[in-house]
């Protein structure tokens, strides 16, 4: 007998997540642009867009964490170069975005600001280290090992 | 993946239309059409229920024997 209303199987599921994954990405960085807009080219003071910009980065951030923690990407090991090439990486772009932002000048607010960018940098790529271990544990007691 | 005319063949036989199994195996009849088309590939829980649904293995209904492949021995 068939059922009324929507019928829905692992077929149509995955199809919606699909769809989900990739609207996801394009709202994300639809976003990225639009603050990118408003900060480089209508210059916006950035009282004005401060909230999508912590939105944006707050999503992103657990977006990033919650792969790691149920396994979107296993990691059986996390090898310390690989962790501080990353972490690199992060503090180099960020330290360039900002001084391309704010125009710094002087060398002492130059590293200033870099020292606060490493110690973000550096708390996000520990979130998401211990993330990765605990999500590994986690995926190992599951399947009984 | 190719046409699965096992399915098909088995589905028929059993006098099942595809809404019929889709309703026996908890899907859609478009789900059943396309496995039946080779365009979507099912999970193992949904060829179980299919298999269920038609009173066959899953052997008889989604194994492919491969041409170079030598007859597996039977009991």
């Amino acid at each position: 007998m068939k059922s009324p209303g929507l019928q829905v199987d692992e077929r149509n599921v995955a199809i919606t997540r699909k769809i989900c994954t990739r609207l996801y990405l394009i709202t994300v960085a639809a976003l990225w642009l639009d603050v990118c807009w408003r900060q480089f080219i209508v210059k916006q003071p950035l009282g004005e867009f401060i909230d999508l910009a912590v939105l944006m980065t707050a999503n992103v951030i657990l977006f990033i964490g919650a792969i790691l923690f149920y396994g979107g990407v296993t990691m059986p090991r996390i090898r310390t170069s690989a962790v501080a090439v990353f972490y690199l990486v992060c503090i180099a772009v960020g330290a360039a975005f900002t001084v391309f932002k704010y125009r710094l000048s002087p060398i002492g607010e130059v590293i200033e600001r870099i020292l606060l960018i490493a110690a973000i940098a550096g708390l996000v790529v520990l979130l998401y280290a211990v993330l990765a271990h605990l999500g590994a544990k986690k995926t190992d007691r599951e399947a009984g090992e | 993946m190719g046409i699965n005319i096992k399915l098909k063949l088995a589905r028929v036989e059993k006098g099942f239309s595809q809404q019929d199994l889709a309703d026996r195996a908890g899907a859609t009849r478009q789900t059943i059409g396309l496995i039946e088309k080779g365009n979507f590939n099912p999970s193992l829980s949904l060829c179980i229920r299919i298999a269920r649904a038609l009173d066959r293995t899953l052997d008889q209904l989604f194994w492919e024997e491969e041409k170079s492949e030598k007859p597996r021995a039977t009991s």
